[in-house]
């Protein structure tokens, strides 16, 4: 059992660094492309 | 009419007297502030306008009184609001002198709106929260939710880029919302939301794109259900920069929450100055505001968003707050921007001015090539 402790502990940096770099990856400036379609609002679609 | 602006050396207030040009019959225009030095400067550049620099310590109450005697409209540009605004406005009443502001503070606004009857009996007439957010962001919830027939929900997110443009008091203000609980209103009632919590990703328009939003003390989710009546929920989440220093903005707030030392915080706010101003000189930002409700029967949403410099958009909603002031007969008393600002030629003079609202719809197709137009310039 405490042979396997550095092996867990290593697995488990490796893991939690994939998701941080995953985490910080997701929410940079990089994708610009979004689900809606925009366009300039006129009088009629506000009032 | 003579306007006296509070802050006046901050970079709110420059983008406010800039737009301030668009207003007819302005008769001067005092700048107010403790910086005599950047007070001298601006006075200098802004030699072509009737100008006037005026030194203020906005922590002494009979300088504040004094200034504002000089002047019949008071513009506040002095954050952070939580350490100013309630002061400011007690002045202003006892000045009886009318006050327009950019706080943004769900606090100060709370306490400023409690001031009503005071102000009403003095005969001055409050608008607090008239920014890009709060400001432009709760007319774009009233005009989203007045295409549905009954509104359930109301989300607004918001973006703004860091850079060596950014404030002092805007980091000072971004410091303290990512700390404890946020405003929400949840089934009709009000609620809180720890800061910084359930992170979602929100689509702005290019260049923006997608971000990961999480929640964030503003005043929109307390003050909106007065102007929309039966709205079940209301929520605000921001993202401030790329997700690295947004992280890293987040953690020096929290570790600066409560009871500290001052020592501690000048330290934190050192770090965050280092962190926030690295980079670009402008802060892009966006408000988007999604309505979700019924229309003709059916499950609908509208979304309406505005991107473009954010001081820049914020002093061009003030400006207009200050055209419909001199133009509209309002009542004394103490508003929030939908209360009074929520009016087509409002709308029409900030498009005259270059604001640009947008429409976003699920997509047909593919769409390339887009251009977006805003009072910061052209997008692609």
């Amino acid at each position: 059992m405490r042979a396997a402790a550095p092996a867990v502990l290593i697995a488990m940096t490796i893991v939690l660094a994939f998701l941080a770099w995953r985490g910080l990856k997701a929410g940079s400036a990089g994708d610009i492309s979004t689900e809606l379609a925009w366009r300039e609002a006129d009088e009629e679609d506000l009032f | 009419m003579r306007v006296l602006i509070l802050g006046a050396a901050g970079k709110a207030a420059g983008a406010a007297i800039y737009s301030l040009r668009l207003i007819p019959g302005l008769e001067r225009i005092y700048l107010a502030d403790r910086n005599a030095e950047a007070l001298c400067k601006l006075s200098a550049d802004l030699a072509h306008l009737p100008v006037s620099p005026r030194y203020l310590d906005a922590d002494n109450e009979s300088s504040l009184y004094e200034r504002m005697k000089e002047a019949d409209l008071i513009l506040g540009c002095l954050g952070p609001f939580h350490h100013y605004e309630g002061r400011i406005v007690r002045a202003a009443i006892a000045a009886g002198r009318d006050y327009i502001s950019l706080c943004d503070d769900p606090g100060s606004i709370t306490e400023v709106m409690a001031l009503g009857p005071e102000a009403a009996r003095s005969g001055v007439r409050v608008l607090c929260g008239c920014g890009l957010t709060p400001g432009l962001s709760n007319l774009l919830a009233c005009r989203a939710s007045s295409w549905l027939d009954g509104v359930d929900s109301i989300e607004l997110n918001w973006f703004l880029e860091l850079g060596s443009n950014l404030g002092t008091a805007t980091l000072e203000h971004l410091l303290r919302s990512f700390t404890g609980k946020a405003p929400v209103r949840r089934g009709g009632r009000a609620a809180g939301a720890r800061a910084g919590s359930w992170e979602e990703i929100s689509d702005f328009p290019p260049p923006v794109g997608s971000r990961v939003v999480s929640y964030l003390c503003h005043p929109e989710p307390a003050t909106l259900p007065d102007a929309i009546v039966g709205v079940g929920d209301i929520w605000f989440k921001a993202c401030v920069g790329s997700r690295a220093r947004g992280l890293a903005l987040h953690s020096l707030a929290w570790m600066g929450e409560g009871e500290r030392t001052e020592l501690w915080q000048t330290l934190l706010r050192t770090a965050a100055i280092g962190i926030a101003r690295r980079g670009e000189r402008s802060c892009l930002a966006a408000v988007r505001v999604t309505a979700s409700g019924v229309r003709n029967g059916t499950p609908h949403r509208r979304v309406l968003c505005v991107a473009g410099d954010y001081y820049r958009l914020s002093g061009l909603v003030m400006a207009a707050a200050v055209d419909g002031l001199t133009r509209a007969e309002w009542a004394p008393g103490v508003y929030t921007p939908e209360g009074i600002l929520d009016d087509p030629e409002v709308f029409a003079w900030l498009h005259r001015a270059g604001l640009h609202i947008l429409v976003g719809e699920a997509k047909q197709g593919d769409g390339p090539g887009e251009c977006y137009f805003t009072p910061g310039g052209c997008y692609n």
